[in-house]
């Protein structure tokens, strides 16, 4: 199992280019503006986009100073990731071991911000703002909502 | 009267030379905002009077104080360093057999690019050809001048070139003064005028004739002077206050102007602040039902992060469902062993699933006893069934994401559905606005209007109008006094002077009195039936403009003792505070009348030449309003605004006056104007003949 206590590693990329942008408060804006207003709700994200979209990806240089512990992502999200994890390697002795259980959560989640960051270079305003998100996920159902 | 052509040079937005030509009967001009529309009228005011409308300042100016600025900007542009341009209007127009062609003309010398000079104010010539004879005469400057007035009094020309847009001007003819020029100047009752003075002199003269001459009795001769002492003192006393009656009228008219102007202001500052308060109003609205759409927003983030963003994962959460139920079939994944349970299986030396005996010691006995502490295994196992448990619940709730959001949107749908229509609301309001608020106003001062001193204004010049009003009763009813004491008096007198000895004297004064009150009578007559055919032609005419409008009622008064015009009710009552579109429509009755019986009477013909005549009137009306003009001038040459292409309901649209231009056979001669030229400096009119 994965020790409540140890740290989630991020791309260095990530941090500064996404983490920093979607998750911290700029001056002025209120808490409720900032798109994700915890790292781990990113992370989180990310992951899912790394499932859904099957894009691991190894996290090339680890920022020097981890964000967030393990425990700090709330419950159900670690067993989801975890359920996820099993899915993808369609085996449970991913259990057996927790490094491995969590780095594939981890570049998962790297890859799924891969996949955030292409889109906001093409669209600025993606991922600005809580709308911003519930179009995200009408565009993953294939919604028209017109 | 009937105008031919007009050559317009250079003049404001026409470069070159350009030429209108007339017939009589109607012309139609069209075209949209800044074709050179109003310039066109101007022009007709230039070679005319020497003026044209500036409309930065809103009013007219002549050519000194337009300066440079009168020549067209291209003309300009084209003009060689050194080189003289030339600005140059002409009309040709006939007058019974004469033909007179007039033209104003000014120049520029160009210095440099900036400098220009000009050699001499504009210079006019008129030349006058007899049809018969051939026979022509020029004249220049003031000699033309003294011609063009006796054909064209310019204390006439706001009503026969008539500007629609300075409406509120042209409704000062509810003045006395304006009142009697446009009655005595354009159906020339003067004449009558000019003749009861000459009578009333010849009388007077010859009445002293006889009251100098003593009679031969002497009580008579007291008696005669006593009586027409009295009567000369009672005629001084009416003169007087017919004099305090028109200079009271007078002051009353300028009160009235003060009133007109501040009920007007009060009226647009009440609609402005009414718009206002509208504004504000849709403003909240439109900015509440934002911060509820916000509102939804956010509530919604709770819901992103707990399961939303799980959208998609059904097939995921699906296999891996299956792959436990799989795992589980195949007994991968054992039951968690209670601790518990596998202490009491000890204690009882019994397998208490298969229910072998397991003696101390024996392989079952260390089988159970190996699973003691396996706490990994329990964990594993536990944590694994746990998954599958989040995982089935977390199926429900991942299919049914597409219909919350979809719940989500149709809410978003009716706020955002709520937030443009407040947003409309208020777009509409504000061009309302635009349209209501004095243009020298703007929108900073108009919310902070002083309205209770608006009001204040209002009341005084309300209260002087009242008094001066009261004051007008008391001298009308002191006049009547007077009037019947002198009649009584009168009576008296000539019935003394039948006993006269001086007979010859006594009878050519009578004679002479007798003329004069034929002539009087005949005055009254007269024009008792000018002012009823105005007004009846008047009232045909104002029918017509407002009989498809309900808004518009009436009928038109022209009331000559207090030399008013003004809309009455069915029941005589005069109506107050009449609308924009009631006046206009007044003042084209009015001006229409006058001409119509002007031409009856004297058979002459002023042209009608009308700039937007029909701006304030809604739209219904502005064609009504168009084809009542058509109908009544001999010549009318109407420039209107083609404002087809907006959605203002009040527009006059194109397709309905060009096919009236098509349809209407009197109509024979029409223009379209538009602008031509990329840059301000090179932008001109262009002309189009459509007819």
């Amino acid at each position: 199992m994965i020790e409540p206590t140890v740290f989630i590693n991020v791309d260095t990329f990530h941090y500064e280019n996404t983490y920093k942008r979607l998750c911290q408060s700029e001056t002025g804006k209120l808490k409720k503006e900032i798109t994700f207003p915890t790292m781990w709700e990113l992370f989180v994200w990310g992951a899912i986009l790394g499932y859904l979209n099957k894009c691991p990806k190894e996290i090339e240089k680890r920022y020097h100073n981890p964000p967030f512990r393990w425990q700090w992502v709330k419950d159900p999200h670690q067993k989801l990731l975890i359920i996820m994890a099993i899915e993808a390697n369609n085996s449970f002795d991913i259990l057996k071991n927790p490094e491995e259980l969590k780095k594939n959560i981890e570049i998962h989640s790297n890859g799924g911000l891969d996949l955030i960051h292409k889109e906001m270079a093409l669209d600025p305003l993606a991922y600005h703002n809580t709308e911003s998100l519930i179009y995200e996920i009408q565009k993953r159902l294939n919604l028209n909502m017109t | 009267m009937i105008i031919r052509r007009i050559e317009v040079e250079n003049f404001l937005s026409y470069y070159g030379k350009n030429i209108f030509e007339f017939d009589v009967g109607p012309t139609l001009v069209i075209g949209q905002n800044n074709t050179g529309k109003s310039k066109l009228f101007d022009a007709f005011n230039w070679v005319l009077f020497d003026r044209s409308f500036k409309t930065e300042g809103e009013k007219w100016e002549c050519t000194k104080d337009w300066g440079k600025d009168i020549v067209n900007n291209l003309a300009k542009k084209e003009c060689k360093i050194g080189e003289t341009v030339e600005t140059a209007v002409s009309i040709l127009f006939n007058n019974e057999d004469n033909k007179y062609y007039l033209t104003r003309e000014f120049q520029l010398i160009k210095n440099n690019e900036k400098n220009w000079e000009i050699p001499r104010n504009s210079e006019l010539s008129l030349t006058i050809t007899e049809s018969v004879t051939g026979n022509s005469n020029n004249y220049y400057d003031k000699e033309a001048e003294e011609q063009i007035k006796t054909l064209f009094p310019e204390n006439l020309s706001k009503y026969f070139l008539f500007q629609g847009e300075s409406i509120s001007q042209i409704m000062s003819l509810n003045s006395r003064s304006a009142f009697t020029k446009a009655l005595t100047d354009l159906s020339r009752i003067e004449v009558f005028e000019n003749a009861k003075k000459y009578t009333e002199k010849v009388a007077k003269a010859l009445k002293k004739e006889f009251e100098d001459k003593e009679d031969s009795d002497k009580a008579f001769q007291a008696r005669k002077r006593d009586l027409s002492k009295t009567i000369q003192d009672l005629k001084k006393d009416l003169s007087d206050q017919n004099d305090l009656f028109d200079n009271t009228c007078n002051e009353r008219d300028i009160a009235k102007i003060v009133f007109d102007k501040n009920s007007e202001e009060l009226k647009k500052y009440e609609e402005c602040a009414l718009i206002l308060k509208d504004i504000e109003y849709f403003d909240n609205q439109w900015k509440q039902k934002n911060e509820l759409r916000q509102s939804v927003v956010d509530a919604q983030k709770k819901e992103i992060f707990d399961r939303w963003m799980y959208a998609g994962t059904e097939g995921i959460l699906k296999n891996f469902l299956d792959f436990y139920k799989k795992n589980k079939i195949d007994k991968k994944i054992p039951e968690p062993i209670r601790q518990e349970f596998l202490k009491e299986m000890l204690e009882e030396k019994k397998c208490k699933v298969c229910f072998t005996p397991a003696p101390i010691g024996s392989d079952e006995y260390k089988n159970i006893q190996s699973h003691i502490n396996d706490k990994s295994l329990d964990k594993e196992i536990e944590l694994i069934n746990q998954l599958s448990l989040v995982a089935d619940n977390m199926q429900d709730k991942v299919e049914n994401i597409s219909s919350e959001l979809q719940k989500y949107y149709a809410r978003i749908d009716e706020i955002d559905t709520s937030i443009k229509g407040f947003m409309n609301k208020k777009r509409l309001k504000e061009e309302e606005l635009k349209t209501v608020k004095p243009s020298d106003v703007s929108d900073d001062e108009l919310k902070t209007k002083d309205f209770a001193h608006l009001q204040r204004g209002y009341e005084e010049s309300k209260n002087d109008l009242d008094k001066f009003k009261l004051l007008i009763d008391r001298i009308t009813g002191k006049r009547e006094y007077i009037k019947q004491q002198l009649e009584d008096k009168q009576k008296e007198y000539d019935s003394l002077i039948e006993d006269s000895s001086n007979v010859v004297e006594r009878d050519k004064y009578i004679l002479a009195e007798k003329i004069n009150k034929s002539v009087g009578q005949f005055h009254t007559v007269f024009l008792t039936k000018l002012i009823n055919d105005i007004e009846k032609e008047a009232n045909t005419y104002f029918h017509k403009m407002t009989e498809k409008n309900v808004a518009l009622s009436g009928k038109v008064k022209v009331d000559y003792e207090n030399q008013e015009v003004y809309t009455i009710d069915e029941t005589d009552i005069r109506l107050q505070n009449i609308n924009q579109a009631n006046k206009v429509s007044l003042q084209i009755a009015f001006v229409a009348a006058i001409l119509s019986v002007s031409n009856k009477f004297w058979n002459t013909y002023f042209p009608f030449i009308a700039d937007a005549p029909i701006s304030a009137l809604g739209g219904n009306n502005k064609l009504t309003a168009v084809e009542t003009m058509i109908e009544i001038f001999n010549q009318s040459i109407i420039i209107l605004k083609d404002d087809a292409v907006t959605d203002d309901p009040d527009a006059l649209r194109n397709d309905m006056i060009r096919n009236l231009i098509q349809m209407d056979n009197n109509i024979r001669n029409s223009f379209e104007l538009k602008m031509e030229g990329e840059t301000l400096d090179e932008q001109h009119t262009k002309i189009i003949k459509l007819k």
